[in-house]
C-alpha cells in the first residue's frame, strides 16, 4: 500500500542530505590537492580526471574505478556545463586553473563535486518514487495523489481539484516534487529567521 | 599602463612620482591591481583550504561545530599571512570573527543558521560553511590590503593633488563608469572618489573575466 506520508519523510531534504548529500561532501572534503593552480592543459585534466576518479570511487561504486578517459571526460563535462552557465566554456576553466582565479582548481572539483552530488539526488528521488509508486500502476498513482491532498491540501492552490485525484495522477511525480522543493526553500528561510 | 599613463608634461609635473614617469595614480593603481590583490589573495585562501583537514561532511554537536570553524579560522589565518611560528587558536576571540561574518551571510542569527546546516548536511552541509569563512576571510584581507594602500597614497596628497587625481582618474577611467555619474563634472564621483579606488580592483577583475575563453 503506497503512503505519501513515508514518501514525503524519504524526500525530505534532511533524509535526502543524510543518505546522498553528507556523503558526497565528505568525499569531497577528503581530497588533498597539493597547489590550487595548473601548469599545463594536460595536468589540468589529469587533475580533474583523479578527483573525478576518486569521488566516484568513494560514494558512487565504493571502490570501483572508471578508466582515466572516462573519469576526465565526465569531470570536463560538468565542469564545461557550469562555465557555459556562466558565459565561458572549457578554455575559460583552464585559464583559471592556470592562473589560480576565480577560485581555481580548487573551485572547479567543488563544481565536479556538486555536479556529481545532483545525480546522486536525482537518482535517490527517482528511485524513491519508483519504490512507492510502480510507473505503470495507475490505481497506485491515483492513491497517491489521494493521500498527498488529504496531507497536504490545506497549503495547496484552490486550483487544485480535491475530488479528483485522477486528474493529477499522470503527473504525480512533478506535482509532490514541487511541493518538496517549495518546502526545502522555506525551510532556509526559517533557518535564517 | 605606462601608455595610458602618458601625460603632458605639465600635468605630469603635478602629482608624478619620484622616479620613474609614473604618476602617484599609477603606482597606486599598479599596487592595487586585482592580480595583486584580490587574486593573489583568494589563491592564498583557497590554499589554506585546500590544506585544512576535516574528518566529516556533518557535525554531531555545537562544539563540534564550534571547534572547527576556529581551528579553520586561525588555520587560514596562519596561512594567508604566513605566521611563524604559527599562532593557535583563540577559541573567544576566533569565535567571535567566525560569527560576524557569518552573520554577514546568513542573517542575524547567522551562526544558529550555519550550525544547523552543518548539523544537517542541507545547502551543502559543513563544507559550504567553510567555504563561506573562506569567501569572507578572502574579502576582509582584500579589502584590507587595498584599504591600506589608498590610505597611504591619499594621505600623502595635498589637497590640490587629490583634485588633479581624480581628474587623471577620470580622463583614463571614465568610461568604466556609468554615463550619468559623469555628467556635471562627475560631482558624485570626485566626492566619494575614495571608494572609487576601493572599487577599482573588482571593476577591473570583473572586465578581465570577459573573454577569458578567447
Amino acid at each position: 500500500m503506497a503512503s505519501a506520508k513515508i514518501l514525503m519523510s524519504e524526500l525530505d531534504e534532511r533524509t535526502i542530505a543524510r543518505m546522498v548529500a553528507i556523503p558526497h561532501d565528505e568525499a569531497r572534503i577528503s581530497y588533498y590537492l597539493r597547489k590550487n593552480r595548473v601548469t599545463d592543459f594536460n595536468e589540468y585534466t589529469r587533475v580533474l580526471g583523479d578527483y573525478c576518479n576518486h569521488h566516484f570511487s568513494r560514494c558512487i561504486s565504493h571502490g570501483g574505478r572508471l578508466s582515466d578517459a572516462q573519469a576526465t571526460s565526465w569531470a570536463k563535462e560538468f565542469v564545461e556545463k557550469e562555465y557555459r552557465r556562466r558565459g565561458g566554456d572549457i578554455v575559460t576553466a583552464y585559464n583559471d586553473a592556470h592562473d589560480g582565479t576565480n577560485g581555481g582548481i580548487r573551485a572547479q572539483l567543488d563544481i565536479i563535486a556538486e555536479g556529481l552530488k545532483a545525480e546522486a539526488i536525482e537518482r535517490y528521488i527517482r528511485d524513491t518514487f519508483d519504490h512507492h509508486v510502480a510507473p505503470n500502476s495507475w490505481n497506485t498513482k491515483v492513491e497517491i495523489i489521494r493521500q498527498f491532498i488529504d496531507y497536504c491540501g490545506v497549503h495547496l492552490s484552490n486550483s487544485i481539484r480535491r475530488d479528483q485525484p485522477e486528474r493529477y495522477a499522470q503527473n504525480y511525480q512533478e506535482l509532490i516534487r514541487s511541493y518538496v522543493t517549495a518546502l526545502q526553500q522555506t525551510s532556509s528561510i526559517f533557518r535564517r529567521l | 599602463m605606462s601608455q595610458l599613463c602618458s601625460r603632458p608634461q605639465a600635468f605630469l609635473d603635478v602629482y608624478r612620482g619620484e622616479t620613474t614617469m609614473k604618476t602617484k595614480l599609477c603606482k597606486l593603481i599598479d599596487s592595487i591591481n586585482p592580480a595583486h590583490s584580490l587574486d593573489r589573495i583568494s589563491n592564498l585562501v583557497d590554499n589554506a583550504v585546500n590544506s585544512f583537514r576535516v574528518r566529516r561532511g556533518a557535525v554531531q554537536s555545537r562544539e563540534e561545530f564550534e571547534t572547527i570553524l576556529i581551528n579553520f579560522f586561525c588555520h587560514i589565518e596562519n596561512v594567508v599571512l604566513k605566521i611563524n611560528p604559527q599562532r593557535l587558536p583563540h577559541p573567544d576571540i576566533d569565535w567571535g570573527r567566525c560569527t560576524n561574518m557569518l552573520r554577514k551571510e546568513y542573517g542575524p542569527n547567522g551562526d544558529i543558521t550555519a550550525f544547523e546546516i552543518a548539523k544537517s548536511g542541507t545547502e551543502g552541509g559543513l563544507y559550504s560553511v567553510l567555504k563561506v569563512i573562506a569567501r569572507h576571510m578572502a574579502a576582509e584581507y582584500a579589502s584590507n590590503y587595498i584599504g591600506s594602500y589608498i590610505s597611504d597614497f591619499w594621505g600623502s596628497l595635498s589637497a590640490d593633488e587629490k583634485l588633479a587625481v581624480s581628474k587623471e582618474y577620470l580622463d583614463k577611467y571614465g568610461h568604466l563608469i556609468p554615463s550619468e555619474l559623469m555628467e556635471g563634472g562627475a560631482v558624485r564621483v570626485r566626492a566619494f572618489f575614495w571608494k572609487v579606488l576601493e572599487e577599482h580592483p573588482k571593476i577591473v577583475q570583473k572586465l578581465r573575466n570577459v573573454n577569458r575563453g578567447a
